[in-house]
């Protein structure tokens, strides 16, 4: 992948990030409230934190452990979000 | 010419690791107070919903479109001074402080209307977890300004360049980072 493609797809995750985010605005002003909206708006959210870690942070083209401390972070905040909201 | 770092496979993230084992550290922090703040919850839904919807919406989804444009305009200047663009670089770096500069506008704003009505950590557990969550990420977004001043500084001295661009990494890792937290904060305390 050349500057070019590097610069067009850095510019792709942010469309999706902005996507994403409006989505999860409007959400919330739609007065919806359920436990399956409130954990599909956080999964939202942590999608969006996956594309932060793997593309802005270029986490993606790193080899090994290194990739992943972040990542396990995202996971183990989902399981604790999901258990403290279903409980 | 050093390659892109979005052309090929490395062993290190970018930057240098202790930036990173700071970062690891923060997010075991943000985490904690995130867990904290689901398990507290449980037994206050009802008040955590209704303190929730005093919350001014609007001025965080215009604090996360800051901060998410912020870090895009932070990996555009990673990637313009890989490309050997320096004064593009510059130019994308003094964006990502606008944007930056545009969060701590509002969100000072929103806390200026909070202690106009008198909203303090004492008022009630929704408020002090939000007040709480929200000023710490505040000073982490602060010393994130901090930092994004001193990368511009240095690259319109030309001190990063294709070759040695490591100061600029660590930096903007740190900033992603802040944008990640906030991320997270912005639906679980405003949204759900």
């Amino acid at each position: 992948m050349n500057a070019n493609k590097s610069t067009i797809w850095v510019t792709i995750i942010y469309t999706l990030l902005v996507i994403l985010t409006l989505v999860t605005y409007q959400i919330g002003e739609s007065g919806l409230r359920s436990l399956d909206i409130s954990l599909m708006v956080f999964a939202i959210a942590i999608a969006k934190g996956a594309l932060i870690s793997e593309y802005f942070m270029q986490l993606h083209w790193v080899k090994g452990i290194w990739r992943l401390p972040i990542l396990i972070w995202l996971l183990l905040l989902s399981i604790t979000i999901y258990i403290a909201f279903t409980a | 010419m050093k390659m892109n770092k979005l052309t090929k496979v490395i062993k290190y993230p970018p930057g240098d690791l202790a930036i990173w084992i700071f970062i690891m550290a923060e997010l075991l922090v943000f985490g904690l107070f995130f867990a904290t703040y689901a398990v507290t919850r449980i037994d206050n839904i009802e008040l955590f919903e209704q303190y929730q919807q005093t919350l001014d919406t609007t001025a965080a989804l215009w604090n996360t479109l800051a901060l998410i444009s912020s870090s895009y305009f932070v990996i555009r200047s990673v990637l313009a001074v890989n490309a050997n663009q320096q004064p593009q670089a510059y130019r994308f770096m003094l964006l990502a402080m606008l944007a930056g500069l545009v969060f701590v506008v509002i969100k000072t704003n929103e806390f200026a209307v909070h202690m106009d009505h008198g909203i303090t950590l004492s008022t009630n557990t929704f408020y002090m977890f939000y007040l709480s969550l929200a000023f710490f990420h505040y000073l982490h977004v602060i010393l994130g300004m901090i930092v994004l001043l001193v990368l511009a500084r240095n690259l319109k001295r030309g001190q990063y360049t294709v070759t040695d661009s490591s100061g600029l990494e660590s930096g903007a890792s740190y900033w992603h980072m802040v944008d990640l937290v906030w991320l997270i904060l912005f639906p679980l305390v405003y949204v759900m």
